[in-house]
């Protein structure tokens, strides 16, 4: 048997194109691809962002050496919440709907006018600035973007029974200039939207709304093309479902507060399950429903609320400027859970755990609590925050502990704790939720580690992207935000 | 359509964004401008142009995601790689069915064939989308990154770690399997 003689050259340029995990793999091939790998500063940058869940993004012509130098100043900054720079950004008071993407803060007020102002949130190199303010013209009810793309979606109502979405610039507000037609109009048959969830994850967009007697309509259209893909209204849903999330442009999950063995009139209600259906980004077909997560047991006489399903945003393209982006498949979705208004709790669950249904060509699979919670997610008590862009990524920052008030929390679940090395801080041990609510005690395992640092200023929530801790005060009307 | 002469004298017509996948060819179109005149290939032959066009023909995922990155790219200039490799992963998981077969197919080829596929590919400049499929095997949803006794058989690479070596290697990357 002879080797391929495959030059050395040659190797590293494939290499370089690889993920963590493959350059990882091919390290264990033979000495040769091994002393390559090693001896390449480029190929020991992307394990390292892979180990970050970062990919590449519009790399200056940095050096290899300065890169890593970067990337393990961002990781230690992150590490121990030791911000690099602090500034304070006056902002429109109490904005109707506000988003934060790819490093840009927009919100949007209704009084007296239609405005809409979008901020480019600084860097370490760079101060904030408003990149956008103007008059959208249209009375929306809440919208998306994708700074990345170019794109905001403004969701808005007219005439009275026709739901519009008028596809943005935005950075001048204009028809954006990919979408074959600047709005994508769709019939809604009544008068009223209401509890509204909209989302973009590359060229799809998807909303799932509530009309005038709750009777829930999703539907997702690729806004390049305005093909309608896909468009359900009750009852060709779960029941009781309470929230949507776009996994990507061709999943999403469906978080419904019963299992499928609910009857109507028996005393207790379900336990909740989150249900994974994937779809075609390019024309419309049926969505296929993969799997449904069952949530843990409760005891007879208890019941789940509400389920809220929230995950980082997502970015079709690398952020303008960036050295380094999160890669959409490394995100961690927070899974809040109200059992009787009175207790409440947060499953977290990384993404690549849903995503490994989505291959599944047959029936829908249905997988109990124990089979798939303790050792894929991590269960603990908590309060649900109350706006929303407190994931980014694979970190999540925790609201405000009234007990101390100026205390900021993070939670990172972007970590290698049985890498050689991985020392620097520490992993939470399982936890174990031994509630009276439980029909026997929750463990979890998956790893992660607790952050905590306090603050010079106290703040009323906070909001996380890649490179920031944002801090929002009670009138609303400031952001404090924390560079790392 | 593209004029696309090889070394050993053939003439392939082919589309024009399939061929411009290729650097060498999109930088060699771009300094002829819109001209007839067929591109010279001296460094690769027939029966590897064949192969290597084919995973442009065939139903795979590189179709979609590389359009898609064309019309995404209109607006912002071109990233060190191209972001489309870090996005849509689900899309080549989702699309795995489609292209297995197919790729079951197009990796049987003789360990001569192989080596030349990987030259050209790396004169061609389509590496990103050709060579990675030897090492990241879109059929698996963990990165679809091949494991090292399927990597060498597939390019027929010895393994020269002693046992204790391969023991202590495969110790430290374990963590990379749970990432």
């Amino acid at each position: 048997m002879t080797n391929l003689a495959v030059p050395v050259e040659i190797l590293l340029g494939i290499f370089y194109w690889l993920d963590g995990k493959a350059i990882v793999r091919c390290c264990s091939v033979c000495r040769l691809w091994r002393e390559t790998v090693e001896s390449s500063t480029e190929l020991q940058y992307s394990v390292e962002l892979w180990a970050e869940g970062l990919g590449r993004g519009y790399e200056s012509c940095l050096d290899p050496v300065d890169k890593m130098q970067k990337l393990h100043r961002w990781r230690r900054a992150w590490r121990s919440l030791d911000w690099t720079s602090r500034t304070v950004i006056p902002i429109e008071s109490n904005p109707r709907a506000y988003e934060l993407v790819g490093g840009v803060f927009a919100q949007q007020n209704t009084w007296p006018e239609s405005d809409f102002t979008a901020i480019q949130l600084p860097t370490m190199d760079r101060d904030a600035q408003i990149s956008t303010n103007g008059n959208i013209g249209v009375h929306s009810h809440d919208f998306a973007m994708d700074p990345t793309q170019d794109l905001v979606v403004f969701l808005h109502q007219y005439p009275d029974e026709t739901g519009n979405f008028e596809l943005k610039s935005l950075s001048t507000l204009g028809p954006h200039p990919l979408a074959l037609s600047p709005r994508i109009s769709f019939p809604i048959r009544d008068h009223i939207l209401q509890r509204i969830f909209l989302q973009v994850a590359e060229d799809v967009v998807g909303l799932l709304f509530r009309n005038s007697e709750s009777l829930l309509r999703l539907v997702i259209f690729n806004w390049r093309t305005g093909t309608e893909l896909v468009d359900l209204a009750s009852p060709q849903f779960p029941n009781f479902v309470s929230d949507f999330a776009l996994m990507s442009p061709g999943a999403y999950i469906l978080a419904s507060t019963n299992d499928s063995t609910y009857r109507r009139g028996l005393p207790t209600k379900g336990i909740g399950e989150i249900h994974i259906f994937t779809f075609k980004r390019t024309h419309s077909e049926s969505p296929h429903h993969v799997a449904t997560l069952q949530l843990p047991h409760i005891n007879s006489g208890r019941s789940l609320h509400r389920i809220i399903a929230h995950s980082g945003p997502f970015c079709a393209l690398p952020i303008k400027g960036a050295q380094f982006n999160k890669s959409n498949d490394k995100r961690i979705c927070v899974i809040s859970l109200a059992y009787d208004m009175a207790e409440f709790y947060q499953i977290y669950v990384h993404h690549r755990y849903f995503e490994r249904y989505f291959t599944n060509d047959g029936v829908p699979l249905t997988i109990l609590w124990e089979e798939w919670g303790p050792q894929n997610s991590r269960m603990l008590s908590g309060r649900p925050a109350f706006w929303l862009r407190y994931v980014h990524g694979e970190r999540v920052v925790c609201p405000v502990d009234p007990t101390h008030p100026s205390r900021v929390e993070v939670l990172d679940f972007g970590i290698s704790p049985s890498r050689p090395g991985f020392d620097d801080i520490s992993v939470a041990e399982p936890t174990t939720l031994a509630s009276a609510l439980f029909k026997k005690p929750v463990t979890t395992f998956l790893p992660y580690c607790h952050l905590r640092r306090d603050l010079p200023d106290q703040h009323h929530l906070f909001l996380i992207d890649q490179d920031r801790l944002i801090g929002v005060n009670e009138r609303v009307d400031k952001l404090t935000v924390y560079i790392f | 359509m593209v004029l696309l002469v090889t070394s050993d004298n053939e003439q392939f017509q082919t589309e024009k964004d399939i061929v411009e996948r290729s650097v060498l060819i999109k930088n060699m179109l771009e300094d002829v401008g819109e001209s007839d005149q067929p591109i010279p290939l001296p460094n690769v032959s027939s029966s590897v142009l064949k192969k290597v066009t084919q995973p442009s023909t065939g139903p795979t995922e590189i179709d979609v995601r590389g359009r898609y990155l064309s019309t995404a790219s209109t607006t912002v200039e071109s990233p060190s790689r191209p972001p489309i490799l870090e996005q849509s992963q689900d899309e080549t998981r989702k699309r795995t069915t489609d292209i297995s077969e197919w790729d079951q197919k197009f990796i049987t080829v003789d360990q001569e064939m192989l080596f030349e596929i990987i030259l050209a590919a790396n004169y061609l400049d389509i590496k990103s989308l050709l060579c990675r499929r030897w090492l990241q095997d879109g059929s698996q949803h963990d990165q679809g990154a091949r494991p090292p006794e399927e990597i060498r058989k597939l390019f027929n690479i010895v393994n020269d770690f002693t046992p204790e070596e391969e023991a202590q290697i495969k110790k430290e990357n374990e963590w990379a399997e749970d990432r």
